[in-house]
């Protein structure tokens, strides 16, 4: 948990604002854990509402829940597993922009793992799409890359 | 089955949005619902630091297959700085093998900072050579952490010989052998005496079942435990030599964080004492050991918890600690997942007595916070000589903010308490 410098801002909240214009409060402390944040505070001062251009309403809460439990140290396992389960793969994708946006280190550590997780065995073109990769391949240079590549592709037990 | 792992990036130069907005503000008027829109843009352009990151929590043989994803990605995967290798996830060892070779061929020459090797197999062999290959690999590649997973069907642990390459490793920190344990080729490996090139922070060993008796002297001394400052050794075996008393830690200089499970001694002779005295140690976890006939002495001075989860009853504690703050003593039942394996159903469960001390007169025991759990205390059935050294003054459980007592037959230890001390009056302190 990070030691506060001065202990005016141990209780102090900081008020965040959406990409699309809603208001959320989080603890000074909290706000501490996403250095994107904080710098923000060290420029524009701790008074002022922050603005965060690329979060937005839907996922800024989920985020702020995650800190929440990280302040007080209870992040358990559990909570990890509990934190992720209803989350389809979009939500988890769109969470894990944010903590990158916010360099928020530990939840995107986390929803890396989560991520991988969540690819594991899962075809090819599964990984396209959820990394929304464009195929600039053609098909002649992608089945030579693939042929190339077979060592990579064989034997390997597969979800679907 | 994708192993989780801490890497450490601090270069990562993750990409930073600053104040500036991505999009105009007049496109943020219509973005409306479409997150998963946003999401796509924003994945790819996400720098490739940023996707080698996430790629390194993949097992390698999904990572690798990115290569068709498109040309930008056609050779990303040979720069993830993580290697986790499972044969499991391939139909045939043969098949693992060849991928791992290959894995090793065409990756590029930056780093692997972390190596999971898992490889089971119907054989007890583990396959050496392939193992020494990749050691040598990662170990010429600035690895940090090294977890090893090699279990034989059926068969146990198999010994492994670590190749020379590890020990000469200066960037290794993490090193986990589970299932598997050091073979004896590796004690006689060509430096005399050794020269610690390797300096381990953090060393696991976790064999499935014990049965291969160590000179624990011999492990410290090949893997260097004096640097070490997390050691957790499992079903081990240790030997004893003779003298009085056993106090194997003492040369751990730099340990903070102990865990022993499932250890025991060779049948005859077993010391008397078993002391655990590692100077700058702050937690000891004992699980599920068996010191049956032998003392247990705790006397690391800067100790700040110590959790005991037993399975032999009538285990002696003695702490030979000088005054304590902030000490939490925590012994308890296992969870049935840990298993009671010695436990007949109803036999009532007996924790050996604490004993705070052994000597030292005018000794005045305190803890200023200190939580103190004990299962159902019995009172030693002969008379302990070391009771008459007990001189107690006082002992304070003072009511601190995180204070806790469950003591469930409080009157058995204070009429314990009483019988050692010699101070006829005795006030225990407590809620």
């Amino acid at each position: 948990m990070a030691q506060e410098a001065s202990s005016s801002t141990s209780s102090k909240t900081i008020s965040l604002k959406t990409g699309d214009g809603e208001i959320f409060e989080i603890e000074a402390s909290a706000a501490k854990q996403m250095k994107t944040v904080q710098r923000l505070i060290d420029d524009l001062g701790d008074d002022i509402t922050i603005p965060l251009h690329n979060v937005f309403s839907k996922e800024l809460p989920k985020i702020i829940e995650y800190y929440k439990k990280d302040i007080t140290g209870e992040i358990t396992k559990d909570f990890e597993a509990e934190f992720v389960k209803d989350l389809n793969d979009d939500e988890v994708k769109v969470l894990f922009l944010a903590a990158n946006y916010l360099d928020a280190n530990k939840l995107f550590e986390f929803l890396s793992q989560n991520i991988a997780d969540r690819l594991e065995s899962k075809s090819v073109e599964y990984v396209r799409k959820y990394f929304g990769v464009e195929n600039d391949f053609t098909p002649e240079e992608e089945s030579k890359l693939r042929e190339e590549r077979a060592w990579s592709f064989r034997g390997i037990k597969e979800d679907e | 089955m994708v192993v989780r792992q801490k890497s450490d990036f601090p270069d990562s130069g993750r990409i930073l949005k600053r104040s500036k907005p991505l999009m105009s503000d007049s496109a943020l008027q219509d973005k409306d619902t479409n997150d998963a829109v946003e999401g796509k843009d924003k994945f790819e352009d996400m720098p490739n630091c940023v996707v080698l990151h996430t790629l390194s929590f993949m097992e390698t043989k999904d990572a690798v297959r990115t290569c068709v994803l498109s040309k930008r990605w056609r050779n990303l995967w040979t720069g993830i700085p993580c290697l986790n290798f499972n044969s499991k996830s391939f139909s045939r060892l043969v098949d693992f093998r060849r991928f791992v070779v290959c894995v090793l061929s065409r990756r590029d020459s930056s780093a692997v900072k972390v190596l999971n090797y898992s490889r089971t197999g119907v054989d007890y062999a583990t396959d050496q050579n392939l193992f020494n290959k990749v050691i040598d690999y990662v170990t010429s590649h600035g690895v940090e952490e090294i977890r090893v997973n090699l279990r034989a069907k059926g068969r146990g642990s198999p010994p492994v010989d670590i190749p020379l390459s590890l020990f000469n490793c200066v960037s290794l920190k993490k090193l986990l052998l589970k299932d598997c344990h050091p073979s004896k080729a590796t004690w006689i490996l060509p430096f005399e005496p050794p020269k610690h090139l390797l300096h381990l922070k953090q060393f696991t060993l976790d064999p499935t079942a014990p049965g291969h008796p160590y000179s624990f002297a011999g492990l410290a001394n090949i893997f260097g435990f004096a640097t070490l400052t997390t050691l957790n050794l499992c079903r081990l075996t240790l030997s004893f030599t003779g003298y009085e008393t056993l106090n194997p830690f003492e040369n751990c200089l730099n340990l903070k964080n102990l865990l022993l499970r499932e250890i025991r001694f060779m049948l005859e002779p077993v010391p008397e004492d078993f002391v655990i005295s590692a100077p700058q140690l702050n937690n000891l976890t004992l699980m599920c050991c068996r010191f049956f006939k032998c003392n247990l002495v705790i006397a690391a001075p800067k100790l700040i918890s110590f959790n005991y989860l037993y399975a032999a009853p009538g285990a002696m504690f003695e702490f030979n600690i000088p005054s304590v703050h902030n000490f939490t003593i925590n012994i308890c039942e296992p969870q049935n997942k840990l298993g009671a394996p010695h436990q007949k159903p109803g036999e009532k469960t007996k924790h050996g007595l604490i004993k705070m001390f052994r000597e030292g007169p005018e000794a005045e025991l305190s803890f200023s916070t200190a939580v103190v759990s004990c299962g159902a205390v019995i009172m030693p059935k002969k008379k302990c000589p070391s009771c008459c050294r007990c001189q107690w003054k006082a002992l304070n459980l003072r009511v601190g903010s995180t204070y806790k007592v469950f003591v469930n037959k409080l009157d058995q230890i204070t009429a314990y308490f009483r019988h050692c001390s010699q101070h006829g009056e005795y006030d225990v302190l407590s809620i």
